[in-house]
């Protein structure tokens, strides 16, 4: 029995053993979890805890060069729903169908989905919103997102692009630019319990995101208007397939407008076809035909086989490896000077300049004018255009490489070409960005001109713009003539192979001693009469350009040449008052303006005046005086108040100045409202009121 | 809610702590002449439950007496506690051979029996636990205890593996089993079966060292923790009062058992030695159990950790077991008189 007992106590502490086991192997347990893992379990539970909504960044804004807003971002509300909170789903589903114009089953699917939160329609209207808003439907949310806006419309759409619902830029600048105007995303971290119901005041971070920086471009909205208003026109008088117009500033490559048509309306992108959203400046090849006799002519010139007095004889055609290729016009030019077959484009003549090149020469240039290559525009889907290689050129390659066929460019390969000849002979890097500024206006990024290569000297330069001068006053670009200034260009017409249809162009610079502007026209696909470049592309280079050099206020420089003592003519001039004064003594302070004078009646005693005083009037404009009695003549002269909507205030006052009227304005930015409205007729020097925004 | 709780468990602690005073003027050894009536009555309530039992999550082990919910299968533990005390210190079987141990054995299997077809897997572990711990202190052959044991827990693994590969039929429901198979890899199942052992590491884990402070547990408070007042408190304890709260409530419990063993050593009688075994072994099973839930080394099964969990039944039953220990302590002189 007491053996039992003690073995009975043995057992016990044997128990006891057991016991301090289980307990020191619960310790090692709990060491392990709570202090080696500590950081690892610590983290688990933030995650758990934590939710991290992504704050979308505002999309940079896309300006033009004067911070005219071409891009905006609006923000928009996306409905959200919280399957958790929905009361109702079939009635939800069936309320939210009506408003939005969705699939009813479709609503329902995702509003029972097993997830903390899910979107129902992203970037909706207004109205739908407030529809929404105003059910009060339980478990359903709104958050803000931004939506692009091309406040513009159509304006340079293919230059723009667009983005997508993520804020994504999809095609043009919208996508080339992307990594500038897209912004880093934000974060909010919510603290939330095991359902997913936030907690009070549990917002434990937030990182407000970074906007997308904006930019501006090197374009200009009033001649991408003008360019865009042209080619609507174009079409219209003329049937082809499409059409495109560049501007460029030849000294700093910076391309000022840049337009095509057909084009789309970059807000409801997707109800167009794919097709439409093609830059085809950029990435579709034409052949130039006769406007790349600028670049044969610009080799020959500068490695001396041709000078413009060089003596030609066309008989109307020219014989190259025993095949005959035909000038354009039938029974040739005859004889002329290299000036002359310029102006002529005449297709012999410049064969027989490449034939002086050679083709190692030829196509050194070629390269080095850009042809085949990209120019680093920076701009997606950019074209290289295609060339034969060097071993491909025979005899007959060189002769119609020449004049233009054969080869295929870009046109915006064609422009920075054009303008290294207007610019003294230095090729740029041509570019549609001109800065890229943070949210608070901080310079990120400044594009320079950038110089690629010299391709021919500054005298080559000058001659050869003489040359394309002469084309203009007595060639083919007659149409184009626009009083006070010198233009050179070239027309190129090419005609579909075995077709009635034809590529023609035009190309062109002026001030031509001194380019300002070099711009493009291009007509794709021409199928109606008439088919010549001269008669199709030149009209709309010259109603392109009359409008631009107004704009751009690039002055008449040929004028000033002819009368030079009369330099200061172009001057504006404030009308002075003349009322009541006798006519010589008015008389005299007129002319002493270098104002002329007209009278209305007859008298002695001025009672009234147009332009009323004041106005600010070009020099050498009439002043018209009335006597007694002649005021209802006043009549004749009113002026009809123009439409200045949209124009900003430079543009305005010098519309109105060119009217004898006289401008008051309120606020910045674009005209909204105007006072009074156009149409109206005022008489001159009155006031007309405009609000800007 | 919370409040209904505090409320309802003040006034069981309150109960059991008079039932233990008043127990106190009693000889525990009056208990030998009431075993056959306790033991019946209990397997009757048992039997009773089965039928008109309520459920509470999945287990229907609840019987319903006015406001009070009675839990039969916690009291059943006693019951068993005194029954096999009494039949073991009789000295009528030889323990230390199996045959022996064969009416012990009924006395604890009934009760077994009855607990897992109310699906307390957890209450008849622990019905084992003290069987074991009796008779191993009555004198049972350790050796073939511990090859049972080995052998027990060998079948159990290589049923669950011939299940699991060759479809063999197996007496488990599929979350009992489920619950042994994310013991083993929790992620098996994060949302279902292994997510209480998930959430229960995260939220012991993220406790550290000092832990977050009292009511400043995350996970506990944010209901990422399930059961947290009942099977999971002691995680809240974790997260709360880190590791070393953790571990200061485990020595308590370590002081509690070193004493109950002090108890047990110098008992006047077999009876109340083993009384206080059963007792000592009905606790070590509920701490290693629950405790070892909580951070993943054992399967999940729902009893409570004494004195800790929310549960009135629990709460008597552990507040009788002391009160046992106790008069046993207290009586062990008496053979001196």
């Amino acid at each position: 029995m007491r053996n039992l007992r003690l073995e009975t106590k043995k057992r016990i502490n044997f128990l006891f053993i057991i016991l301090m086991a289980v307990m020191l192997f619960l310790l090692g347990r709990f060491s392990w979890i709570q202090i080696i893992s500590n950081n690892l379990y610590q983290e688990k539970a933030l995650g758990q805890r934590l939710r991290e909504l992504k704050v979308e960044p505002k999309r940079g804004i896309i300006y033009d060069k004067n911070g005219v807003e071409l891009a905006v971002s609006a923000s928009a509300d996306t409905v959200v729903a919280i399957p958790k909170e929905i009361k109702n789903p079939e009635e939800t589903a069936r309320k939210l169908s009506e408003i939005l114009d969705q699939d009813q089953d479709e609503i329902y699917k995702r509003i029972t989905k097993k997830a903390a939160a899910v979107y129902i329609s992203r970037k909706i209207g207004d109205e739908q919103s407030k529809a929404i808003r105003e059910l009060n439907l339980s478990g359903i949310t709104f958050t803000e997102e931004t939506k692009r806006f091309y406040p513009k419309g159509m304006l340079a759409s293919h230059l723009l692009g667009f983005s997508g619902v993520d804020n994504q830029g999809l095609q043009g600048i919208e996508l080339s630019y992307d990594n500038q105007l897209k912004g880093n995303p934000g974060r909010i971290s919510i603290e939330s319990d095991a359902v997913g119901r936030k907690i009070p005041e549990g917002i434990k971070d937030y990182k407000a995101p970074d906007d997308g920086n904006n930019i501006y471009l090197t374009i200009d909205n009033v001649l991408q208007y003008i360019a865009e208003r042209e080619l609507d026109k174009a079409l219209t008088e003329h049937t082809a397939e499409a059409a495109t117009i560049v501007m460029m500033d030849p000294n700093t490559g910076e391309i000022l407008a840049l337009a095509n048509r057909p084009a789309y309306d970059p807000n409801n992108f997707a109800e167009y076809s794919p097709g439409l959203w093609r830059n085809r400046a950029v990435s579709d090849t034409y052949e130039p035909g006769s406007t790349f006799k600028i670049i044969t002519t610009a080799a020959g010139l500068e490695e001396g086989v041709v000078h413009p007095n060089d003596k030609f004889f066309d008989p109307g055609y020219i014989e190259v490896a025993g095949q005959i290729i035909h000038c354009w016009k039938h029974g040739g030019h005859g004889s002329q000077t290299f000036a002359e077959v310029v102006q002529n484009s005449c297709n012999p003549g410049f064969v027989q300049v490449g034939q002086r090149l050679g083709k190692e020469t030829f196509y050194k240039y070629i390269k080095a004018f850009g042809f085949g290559d990209k120019t680093d525009i920076q701009f997606p889907g950019e074209a290289k255009g295609l060339m034969y290689t060097l071993p491909q050129i025979g005899p007959v390659e060189l002769a119609t490489m020449a004049f233009g066929h054969g080869v295929s460019v870009t046109p915006i390969q064609l422009i920075t070409a054009v303008s290294a000849v207007a610019n003294g002979g230095q090729l740029l890097n041509p570019h549609l960005v001109k800065e890229v500024r943070s949210t608070d206006g901080k310079l990120i990024k400044k594009v320079e001109p950038e110089p690629i290569r010299k391709v021919i000297s500054e005298k080559t330069a000058r001659i050869e713009r003489e040359l394309l001068v002469g084309v203009v006053e007595n060639g083919s670009g007659q149409a184009t003539k626009l009083d006070g200034y010198e233009i050179g260009g070239k027309t190129g017409t090419a005609k579909y192979y075995g077709q009635r249809k034809y590529n023609v162009s035009f190309v062109g610079m002026l001030p031509a001693d001194k380019p300002e502007l070099v711009a493009l026209v291009v007509v794709y696909g021409l199928t109606s009469e008439p088919h010549y470049a001269s008669q199709v592309a030149v009209p709309i280079f010259h109603n392109v350009i009359k409008d631009a050099v107004r704009y751009l206020e690039i002055p008449p420089k040929k004028e000033n040449e002819d009368k030079e003592d009369e330099k200061e003519h172009i001057k504006r001039v404030k009308v002075p008052n003349v009322k009541n004064l006798s006519l010589s003594v008015a008389e005299e302070m007129l002319v002493d303006q270098g104002l002329k004078v007209k009278l209305e009646g007859e008298g002695d005693i001025i009672v009234d005046q147009v332009p009323n005083p004041e106005v600010v009037v070009n020099k050498g404009s009439t002043v018209i005086l009335f006597f007694d009695g002649a005021e209802k003549n006043k009549n004749r002269y009113k002026v009809t108040v123009p439409n200045l909507k949209g124009m900003r205030v430079r543009e305005a006052a010098n519309i109105m100045s060119d009217l004898g009227l006289r401008l008051r304005w309120q606020g910045a930015g674009e005209v909204v409202k105007q006072q009074p409205v156009a149409g109206k007729t005022v008489d001159s020097g009155d006031y007309i009121k405009v609000w800007l925004e | 809610m919370q409040n209904i709780f505090l409320k309802k468990q003040i006034i069981a602690a309150l109960a059991g702590i008079t039932l233990v005073t008043i127990s106190l003027f009693f000889d525990y050894r009056i208990l030998r002449d009431y075993v056959n009536i306790i033991y019946i009555l209990n397997i009757l309530v048992l039997i009773i439950v089965l039928f008109l039992g309520s459920t509470i999550k999945g287990g229907q082990g609840w019987i319903k007496l006015g406001p009070v919910n009675f839990q039969p299968a916690e009291t059943a533990k006693l019951a068993v506690i005194i029954a096999l005390a009494d039949v073991l210190s009789k000295g009528r079987y030889n323990v230390y051979h199996i045959l022996g141990l064969t009416v012990p054995a009924i006395y604890m299997a009934i009760p077994f029996a009855l607990v897992l077809l109310q699906n307390d897997l957890g209450s008849a572990l622990v019905l084992i636990a003290i069987f074991v711990g009796m008779i191993y202190v009555a004198g049972a052959n350790a050796k073939f205890l511990v090859g049972t044991f080995l052998t027990g827990v060998g079948t159990v693994v290589a049923w669950i593996t011939v299940h699991i590969y060759w479809g063999v039929p197996i007496p488990l429901k599929s979350y009992q089993l489920k619950r042994l198979l994310v013991l083993v890899n929790p992620q098996l199942e994060p949302l279902g079966a292994g997510y209480n052992v998930i959430q229960s590491k995260i939220a012991i884990g993220s406790g550290g060292l000092l832990g977050k402070g009292l009511f400043g547990g995350t996970q506990n408070q944010l209901n990422f923790l399930p059961e947290r007042h009942t099977d999971f408190i002691f995680s809240v304890l974790g997260e709360e009062f880190g590791f070393i709260g953790a571990i200061l409530v485990l020595l308590l419990y370590l002081l509690l058992l070193w004493r109950g063993i002090k108890v047990a050593m110098e008992a006047k009688d077999e009876f109340g030695q083993l009384l206080v075994v059963g007792i000592l072994s009905m606790f070590t099973f509920h701490i290693l159990e629950n405790v070892g839930m909580t951070i993943g080394i054992m399967p999940v099964t729902g009893i409570p950790l004494p004195f800790l969990s929310y549960g009135g039944s629990s709460l008597l039953t552990n507040l009788i077991a002391i009160a046992i220990i106790m008069n046993v302590n207290i009586r062990r002189k008496k053979m001196l008189f």
